[in-house]
């Protein structure tokens, strides 16, 4: 016998061309898409928003370091920086997003980002914190997972790093995942220049044989460093499913978004009209303190989550959501499954799905009906 | 690394490496509203391959201080003066669009010092419309928005892309934007007429003799016939920045130009940085 020889089939089956880069695509796919949505230069895709947010600050801040971020962030994110990343001596300051005096002041020298999100209690005025961090050489961090780059892009307001939850952009309850993008827009080097901070981007490193991120990247060297030791560190990467399942859930972004914004501004004038309810905190409606800042930078709606108070206090609250049959009771948010839960205090948040409008009104209707009866 | 040319500091990005003396240096040259970084690809390679590499930023661009040149001819006198400060005799010129103007003016001016000429994405006569000058002259931001679109194959993203989760177009947007921010005296205006008015005597008014068009023509056939060193054309086959079409004239009056095609667009470093690296490696193996 002559001839070539071809390899045996286990040779075959483990081995891939020569050249080939050992990059999962849907995960690749992702990035790029999201970091294009967010008109930024790079996206890294990761198991959750938590994951997002820790890489991003673990990329700035390292022991000594320190974090001024918005009390307003979701109770995750405030556990993780309140106490999470203080034990590895990364100390946050939280501070009212509102006023901006306080971000001022909670600034110091060894602050090497801000922290802010974007919807949930109150809508961030990213033009002006973003103006604040940079007045003080410090890029700005933005939880966009409530708005969707749908409904908003923080970097075209200002913003420098963006981080989502899987949710909306899947539109799956159930996905793991998170994305951080880089914005491209601040300029480390410059600020490095002038205050020092940020040297692990602007520094040669010894890590990477002396590889300086910023030199190699004038836009995207926060990307370049967070993928190539933040993620390597932690690992916290997402997996190809979650990664296909978000990719899909994209396609569907915006005719999901529309839809949920329809139904959150029926359930917030259904809830304001109604005696029962002593105040909603939904932007969209003009009694809120953020509704011209809300018409300003989320023109096309204030998303999918309705916080309010019934005037029976915590009582009621609990009678409003046992009774409660088109709304469950599942966390997370993001899927087409309208869902309803209570913080600590007396404000029901309602997660505002995609289910027929008629239902949603009926459903709260009956619920209120029965918070009140039982008062 | 920053050196010293006429008294105005002067960036190169040099990657990290240790050279080897027997690898000639390469001289990357990006183009307008650019900086070296559209080169970071390209550059690593060949530092870790032993060759000493300055990606260099044009003055007023990125990291150079000192006003933007008006012209060809300054730019490639100016870098000239790179060389001779980094104290690099002989070096491969690797110039993209502008760049590729100054690679080949500059082995115009001291062909003793060229090994190597890659012209990518390059043209003569570089001429830019009326419109896109006056845009670039009255709205930066815009006239930076349009070429980024036609800078481009698709700006939609082409995963999985160099680095990983880079976005190429939107990374290509966001430089140009940066280069508005630090340089904020008309860059992109400046570079669009250095490449307008090359080797037409500066003279770009509208009514031109057909007898002048003719000279320079001439003119510029007596600057690529004088080169007569190893020259490689990059082209993207979709680019309709600097489309292969309108470089055949400059190609044909180069005869021993060797011609390379990479399927993308105007933006071959960052939308194909491996095939424009393997294009690159190819021709300075063979200078050898």
């Amino acid at each position: 016998m002559s001839g070539p020889h071809y390899p045996g089939l286990t040779t075959l089956a483990l081995h891939v061309a020569a050249g080939a880069r050992g990059i999962d695509p849907a995960v690749a796919r992702l990035e790029e898409r999201v970091a294009a949505l967010e008109g930024g230069v790079a996206g890294i895709a990761t198991a959750s928003v938590q994951a997002a947010l820790h890489l991003a600050v673990a990329t700035l801040a390292g022991a000594g370091d320190h974090v001024v971020a918005a009390c307003t962030l979701r109770p995750d994110a405030h556990a993780l920086l309140a106490h999470g990343l203080r034990r590895l001596g990364i100390a946050t300051t939280f501070v009212d997003p509102r006023d901006p005096a306080a971000w001022h002041a909670a600034i110091r020298l060894e602050t090497r980002l801000l922290v802010g999100d974007v919807l949930g209690h109150a809508v961030l005025d990213i033009p002006a914190v973003a103006a604040i961090a940079h007045a003080h050489d410090l890029p700005l961090l933005v939880d966009a997972t409530l708005a969707t780059p749908f409904l908003l892009r923080p970097c075209d307001h200002g913003a420098d790093l963006v981080v989502h939850g899987a949710g909306f952009l899947a539109g799956q309850q159930p996905t793991a995942g998170g994305l951080l993008v880089d914005g491209g827009t601040f300029d480390w080097h410059a600020a490095h220049a002038r205050t020092g901070r940020h040297a692990d981007l602007c520094e040669p490193d010894p890590r990477f044989d002396g590889r300086v991120f910023a030199e190699e990247s004038t836009v995207g060297a926060f990307a370049l460093r967070a993928r190539a030791a933040g993620l390597s560190d932690f690992g916290a990467a997402i997996g190809t499913h979650d990664a296909t399942v978000m990719l899909r859930g994209l396609e569907t972004l915006g005719l999901r978004m529309d839809r949920h914004v329809a139904g959150a501004r029926l359930v917030a004038a259904t809830l304001a009209a109604h005696p029962a309810v002593a105040r909603v905190d939904y932007p969209d409606l003009d009694t809120h303190p953020d509704h011209a800042l809300a018409r300003r930078l989320l023109p096309r709606g204030c998303g999918a989550v309705v916080p309010f108070a019934l005037h029976g206090g915590p009582a009621a609250a609990d009678r409003f959501l046992a009774a409660l049959a088109v709304f469950g009771r599942i966390d997370g948010t993001g899927g087409a499954r309208s869902s309803a839960t209570r913080d600590g205090t007396d404000t029901i948040r309602l997660f505002v799905g995609l289910e027929d409008m008629d239902d949603l009104r009926a459903d709260l209707g009956r619920a209120l009906k029965l918070a009140e009866k039982g008062a | 690394m920053l050196f010293d040319v006429n008294g105005n500091a002067a960036y190169a990005f040099t990657a990290s490496g240790t050279p080897a003396p027997d690898r000639p240096a390469i001289v990357f040259i990006h183009g307008a509203q650019n900086d070296h970084s559209v080169w970071t690809a390209q550059a690593r390679w060949f530092a870790a391959q032993g060759h000493r590499v300055l990606a260099v930023d044009l003055p007023g661009h990125g990291r150079s201080a000192g006003p933007a040149l008006a012209t060809v001819e300054q730019m490639a006198a100016w870098l000239l003066g790179l060389l001779d400060a980094a104290r690099i005799v002989r070096a491969v010129l690797a110039g993209h669009s502008m760049g590729s103007l100054i690679a080949l003016e500059a082995a115009f001016q001291a062909p003793a010092r060229v090994l190597g000429l890659a012209l990518l994405g390059s043209t003569w006569p570089m001429k830019v419309s009326d419109a896109l000058l006056e845009t670039a002259r009255t709205d930066e931001e815009a006239a930076i928005d349009m070429v980024n679109l036609w800078s481009h194959a698709g700006i939609a993203p082409a995963a999985p892309g160099t680095p990983p989760g880079f976005w190429v177009a939107g990374a290509a947007r966001r430089l140009m934007q940066r280069l508005s921010q630090l340089n904020p005296a008309q860059l992109f205006h400046t570079d669009f007429m250095a490449c307008n008015t090359y080797a037409n005597g500066g003279n770009a008014a509208a009514a031109v003799a057909a007898a002048a068009v003719a000279a320079a023509a001439v003119a510029a056939a007596a600057v690529a016939g004088a080169v007569g060193c190893p020259t490689l054309f990059v082209q993207g086959r979709r680019d309709v920045m600097t489309p292969p079409r309108s470089a055949q004239a400059l190609v044909a009056s180069i005869p021993h130009a060797r011609v390379a095609t990479v399927d993308c667009g105007h933006s071959m470093m960052t939308e194909r940085p491996d095939d424009v690296r393997m294009a690159l490696q190819d021709f300075v193996r063979g200078l050898d």
